[in-house]
């Protein structure tokens, strides 16, 4: 029993010995520190930002070096918004400040400079103990400067304006004007925010604004582009002669030294100078040469009195103001194509304007009344074509479609049109110009010669006619389909009645007069002119109503309404009673109307120009 | 570990209690000095990574071994069973009133073992013995890295590593008998054999590699072992 207790001692001690005699280090290095250690003095050597608040308007290139008094400095930090941007660990460098992420409006930067504490602790050397100095700036962010240059007039001269920079290293603006591509001209060197450019005119230009801030780059400032602005000429609507020219006031009329007006007519080219004037309120100008209908180019050209960069041979269309007229009472818009122009009433004309409208229009209200368009379905054509008025004006023929299918349109009311399918009577393929009267009936020429009298209402043929050898012609029609005239073996005026044809007159086909038709406004009346002798005969037997001497070049349109005759002899438009031949009014003319295409009418008492213009005769 | 050891040695007291001419039952205690070269060589790479500079306050300094014995006596000759628990440790260290930093290396072995004695010579009641002990050495070894700076822990690890080698150590000692107890003086010296290295997690593949020397370092317990013994005869 003693012996085990012995052992158990034994074991006992043994498991002591191990759990509590296992080595354990317990020594410590305690270093050596000096734990109060007096800060040191930091010295700022260089540092690019001089004032409390930066004006950021690109990058800010900030050099820096510090120096300190005892302790090393570690590091030199920049913080914006308390977000570290850019870490140094050395006493100087170089911080690129640039927009970044930064929005725009107020920021706050703070520069740290960390020195070592010199206590030579643990926490030191790692980085974590030490001195720290600071110093924040307000950062003012702003981008928007660059499209904030303006332009304005400012007691007639152009003034351009634009932000203040305001950071401190501010020294000048150089305004500079671009001439083409990179060549560009520096106008004007100054301190203010706006520059007054005495010398535009309104020639159109591109101003660039910069920043001379002591660095040795420009800084781009502001930019604006200024599109030519020079007063437009335009023709005063005036009924008849004398023809005025009026323009607008220069904007910058106190850059303006001289305003000179050159004019050339009809197309010459042959440019000449009309006015000269120095004062800018002197805008008009009375045309002392060209005519009704004449086309006047002109140009109105403005003179810098200062010294302009940019009043070079080269560049003179810059500071001319051109424009076309044509010299009349306009009734169309400028450059519309137009065509086919006839009485259809009183006071009425129709005429085709462009490719798919045709346009009746009062000559003593001045406007368009009314207006017809059509647009063929299922292929791309004009409309209206081999467009004809009858004798009165009252209704018109024209093709339309993809079909060519004939359109019959009353004048009166354009809207009121029907449309026939004509072709069983004209021929396929063959789209003649369809005469028509007032009552419903027209001619459809043959292809092949002959021609039916077709009658709209019945959309069938009342008969046909057809000569042996020549075939016949159909030339007209009277408004009341009574009478046509037509070429067969001779010039021939027939009475068409129950559906014959029985001569009237007949005349030479090789020899027939000069001019002739049926009158619009007398069914039972018609004209001819041999070129001396203007005769209206009833239709009836061709006798003479009346006649009387009229020995002009030609005659270009006679208005039964009201009349009276347009002829036109010389480079003169005769206006002349339809009744003796006497003269209404004399009015030259530059362009030669026997040319259709420049052709004139008269309608109620003016003169309607194909070029879109009137001549109001009373 | 240690659990099994002691059963084992109290399953051989009995049964040499119960066979044996003379039984001795002992403790041996004493200083053993340990080589641990290559975690000296850790130790002397760990401050160069260091901003501060710091000292080796310990280097895998002698420190006591304990070693209780079981043995039987057969005149000039005596064998027995032994246990030795050994332990020395090492630390690199740096403190001032902004914080500190400590690198703790402890390292220590269980090594049960076979002792073999004879006895050279018998002048009165001293007895002058040749020792050996051999067996396998289990060596564990804790790795503890600290690192404080101005009241905030950068770094608290710690890494265990274990590692099984050999052992031997051939010594001399001298025994005094008095009744039932024995006195005894030894001196002897420590080899490992066997080259296994520290290894880590359960994976002898995860070793604890000396990165400046390239290669793998294991636990070194070369050293000499002075120590007094004390030994109860259980035949009495």
């Amino acid at each position: 029993m003693k012996i085990k207790r012995i052992e158990f001692a034994f074991l006992l001690l043994f498991a002591v010995f191990l759990q509590s005699c296992e080595y354990n280090p317990v020594d410590v290095y305690e270093r050596p520190v000096t734990k109060d250690v007096t800060p040191p003095q930091i010295q700022t050597l260089i540092l690019d930002i001089n004032y409390d608040t930066i004006f950021l308007y690109s990058e800010k290139i900030i050099n820096f070096r510090f120096s300190s008094s005892n302790q090393e400095i570690k590091m030199v930090r920049f913080v914006i918004d308390n977000d570290p941007k850019f870490t140094v660990y050395s006493d100087n460098g170089t911080f690129d400040l640039t927009y970044g992420t930064l929005s725009d409006g107020m920021h706050t930067m703070l520069l740290e400079v960390y020195t070592a504490s010199g206590s030579n602790s643990i926490a030191e050397l790692m980085g974590a103990e030490g001195f720290l100095f600071s110093k924040s700036w307000k950062v003012f962010v702003d981008r928007s400067y660059y499209s904030r240059t303006k332009a304005s007039v400012s007691n007639g001269y152009l003034k351009l304006t634009w932000p203040k920079y305001r950071d401190y290293d501010f020294e000048e603006y150089v305004v500079s004007r671009v001439l083409n591509y990179n060549n560009e001209v520096v106008i004007k060197r100054l301190k203010s925010t706006e520059f007054v450019d005495s010398s535009y005119v309104g020639e159109g230009g591109n101003y660039i604004v910069r920043v001379n801030n002591q660095k040795t780059k420009l800084l781009d400032w502001g930019n604006i582009e200024l599109a030519r602005n020079l007063p437009k000429l335009t023709l005063l609507p005036t009924e008849s002669d004398p023809f005025i020219l009026k323009w607008g006031k220069n904007k910058y009329y106190n850059a303006v030294d001289t305003i000179k007006l050159s004019q050339s007519l009809n197309l010459t080219y042959k440019y000449v100078n009309v006015k000269t004037t120095c004062d800018p309120n002197d805008s008009i100008y009375v045309l002392e040469t060209g005519f009704f209908g004449d086309k006047a180019d002109l140009i109105l050209k403005f003179v810098p009195k200062k010294r302009n960069i940019r009043y070079t041979f080269d560049y003179y269309p810059n500071f001319e103001s051109q424009s076309t007229v044509i010299l009349g009472f306009p009734f169309i818009r400028p450059n519309t194509p137009l065509t086919s122009i006839d009485q259809v009433s009183l006071d009425e004309f129709v005429y085709l304007a462009g490719c798919d409208s045709i346009i009746r229009y009062s000559v003593s209200e001045k406007r368009t009344v009314e207006q017809l368009g059509y647009r063929s379905s299922g292929c791309s054509k004009c409309e209206f074509n081999n467009i004809i008025f009858s004798s009165s004006g009252k209704h018109i023929t024209n093709y339309v479609n993809c079909t060519s299918d004939l359109m019959l349109v009353t004048s009166s009311n354009m809207h009121n049109y029907i449309i026939r399918d004509l072709k069983p009577f004209s021929g396929q393929n063959y789209t003649p110009e369809i005469f028509t009267s007032d009552v419903g009936t027209a001619i459809v020429n043959k292809a092949n010669g002959g021609f039916f009298v077709y009658d709209f209402n019945s959309n069938a043929a009342l008969a046909a006619y057809q000569k042996t050898i020549y075939g016949g012609n159909g030339l007209s029609i009277s408004p009341n389909g009574d009478y046509l005239l037509l070429f067969d073996d001779s010039l021939r005026l027939v009475r068409f009645t129950n559906s014959q044809f029985t001569n009237i007159w007949s005349h030479d086909r090789f020899y027939y007069p000069k001019y002739f038709g049926f009158d619009g406004a007398n069914p039972e009346q018609m004209f001819t002119w041999d070129g001396t002798t203007f005769s209206v005969k009833l239709c009836n037997d061709f006798s003479d109503v009346y006649e009387f001497s009229l020995s002009d070049n030609s005659i270009l349109n006679i208005d039964f309404y009201n009349k009276e005759i347009l002829t036109y002899n010389s480079g003169h438009l005769y206006v002349k009673s339809y009744l003796n031949g006497s003269l209404i009014k004399d009015l030259p003319i530059n362009t030669d109307a026997s040319f259709n295409n420049n052709s004139f009418s008269l309608i109620n008492h003016t003169i309607v120009s194909r070029k879109g213009v009137i001549y109001f005769i009373k | 570990m240690i659990k099994r050891v002691l059963i084992i040695l109290f399953l051989l007291i009995s049964f040499i209690r119960a066979n044996s001419q003379e039984f001795n039952f002992g403790f041996q205690s004493g200083i053993g000095t340990y080589s641990m070269k290559g975690l000296k060589n850790i130790n002397s790479e760990v401050p160069q990574g260091l901003p501060f500079d710091t000292k080796l306050v310990a280097d895998f300094p002698a420190y006591f071994y304990f070693r209780p014995t079981m043995l039987i006596r057969f005149n000039n000759f005596c064998l027995g069973l032994v246990y030795s628990f050994q332990s020395t440790g090492s630390r690199i260290s740096a403190k001032d009133y902004s914080g500190e930093y400590r690198f703790d290396m402890k390292v220590k072995s269980n090594a049960p073992g076979i002792y073999c004695e004879v006895t050279l010579s018998a002048v009165d009641n001293f007895r002058f013995n040749l020792y050996s002990i051999i067996g396998p050495s289990f060596s564990n070894l804790e790795t503890k890295e600290y690192f404080n700076v101005a009241d905030t822990v950068l770094r608290n690890a710690n890494y265990k590593f274990k590692a099984q080698n050999f052992y031997i150590e051939p010594g001399i000692n001298f025994l005094l008998p008095l009744k039932a107890f024995s006195f005894g003086i030894n001196l002897g010296y420590l080899v490992q054999f066997g080259d296994q290295a520290f290894y880590t997690g359960n994976n002898k593949k995860n070793i604890l590699f000396d990165t400046k020397n390239q290669v793998s370092v294991k636990p070194d317990w070369d050293g000499i072992r002075i120590g007094l013994s004390v030994f109860y005869n259980l035949s009495n």
